[in-house]
């Protein structure tokens, strides 16, 4: 069987008696489909690649499919073998959508840590809220010599948990 | 008054408060506005009788006290000087009866308590890049918290 799938240096990404891609991917060939077309199927049902079809569309659709498949799962690789801890050793039994997932849920998981310990450094501090509640409570003493029945309630940043800390650096900036 | 006071006054506040008056007979907020400025620079240095022991530092320095009581939302504009007890100084706002800003505040703050760690993430990480940009780019300020959380959306 003839298949026309090339990698972008031109060679053969698969022979037809081979069981893998680049020794990663099981490839399975249906035996239903009429032998014209020869089409096959990588790895589980959910990525389905026609290698050759009657169509020379889709054939070129399959083509650049097949291509980047192949770079994404290169590029995974890499990553996978430079990471001593990583648990995806036996990686040529873990489909590409399970290794793109796993990848996904690291990268949102760094991201989210990279991100809260960005904004932890911009949190105010526990003596700057309490001073600013002092001052709140001193100002509230001082209206009710004029209205006793008053209370001066804090509205805005520092009362919805969103205020950053009051840097000089930020003064500075708006000097 | 000095430049450097007229500055601090002009900057963005530290803390904004909004004064509720329970009674009925209460007086216009221009009026209350104006009474409380004097008596804010009358009696800075009076406050020193409240024994509240963080501040017996803090309130060596005097206030310093703007007024604006034909503002459209007339306001008390109050600035601290930077203390020993209190580095940067402190500049807050005080308004009358403002119960919409406290009503959004509110709203706020549900936002956050939704999912603390996730939605203060991302509208700290979202105001800090607009506050970064505004300090650059001289835009008008906005209400950086709900932008932040807009922006988030």
């Amino acid at each position: 069987m003839c298949v026309p799938v090339r990698d972008r240096f031109g060679g053969y990404i698969w022979e037809h008696n081979e069981e893998s891609i680049l020794g990663r991917t099981t490839v399975i060939i249906s035996s239903f489909v009429p032998s014209a077309t020869s089409p096959c199927q990588i790895s589980d049902r959910r990525f389905y690649l026609p290698l050759r079809t009657a169509s020379r569309a889709e054939e070129t659709i399959g083509h650049k499919f097949t291509v980047e498949l192949v770079s994404h799962m290169a590029t995974t690789h890499v990553q996978t073998t430079s990471s001593a801890q990583s648990p995806h050793q036996h990686f040529g039994h873990i489909s590409p959508a399970t290794q793109r997932k796993h990848s996904k849920q690291e990268f949102v998981a760094d991201l989210s840590q990279c991100l809260f310990d960005f904004v932890i450094q911009l949190l105010p501090t526990a003596e700057e809220m309490a001073v600013k509640e002092d001052v709140r409570k001193l100002l509230e003493r001082l209206i009710r010599t004029i209205e006793p029945d008053s209370r001066l309630l804090s509205f805005g940043s520092t009362a919805n948990g969103f205020s950053l800390r009051n840097s000089g650096e930020q003064n500075l900036l708006d000097a | 008054m000095p430049n450097h006071i007229e500055h601090r006054l002009n900057i963005q506040s530290d803390m904004d408060l909004c004064c509720l008056i329970d009674s009925d007979e209460r007086l216009a907020a221009t009026d209350l506005v104006t009474m409380l400025g004097d008596l804010l620079e009358r009696g800075a240095y009076l406050t020193l009788l409240f024994n509240i022991p963080c501040l017996t530092i803090l309130l060596e320095t005097k206030f310093h006290v703007k007024p604006l009581p034909h503002a459209r939302i007339p306001i008390v504009k109050l600035s601290l000087d930077p203390s020993p007890g209190l580095p940067l100084g402190i500049a807050c706002d005080i308004g009358f009866e403002n119960r919409l800003a406290l009503e959004n505040t509110r709203l706020l703050m549900c936002y956050a308590m939704i999912d603390p760690t996730r939605v203060r993430t991302m509208v700290l990480f979202r105001k800090s890049g607009i506050l970064q940009s505004h300090s650059i780019l001289k835009y008008p300020r906005v209400d950086q918290s709900r932008c932040g959380v807009n922006a988030g959306q």
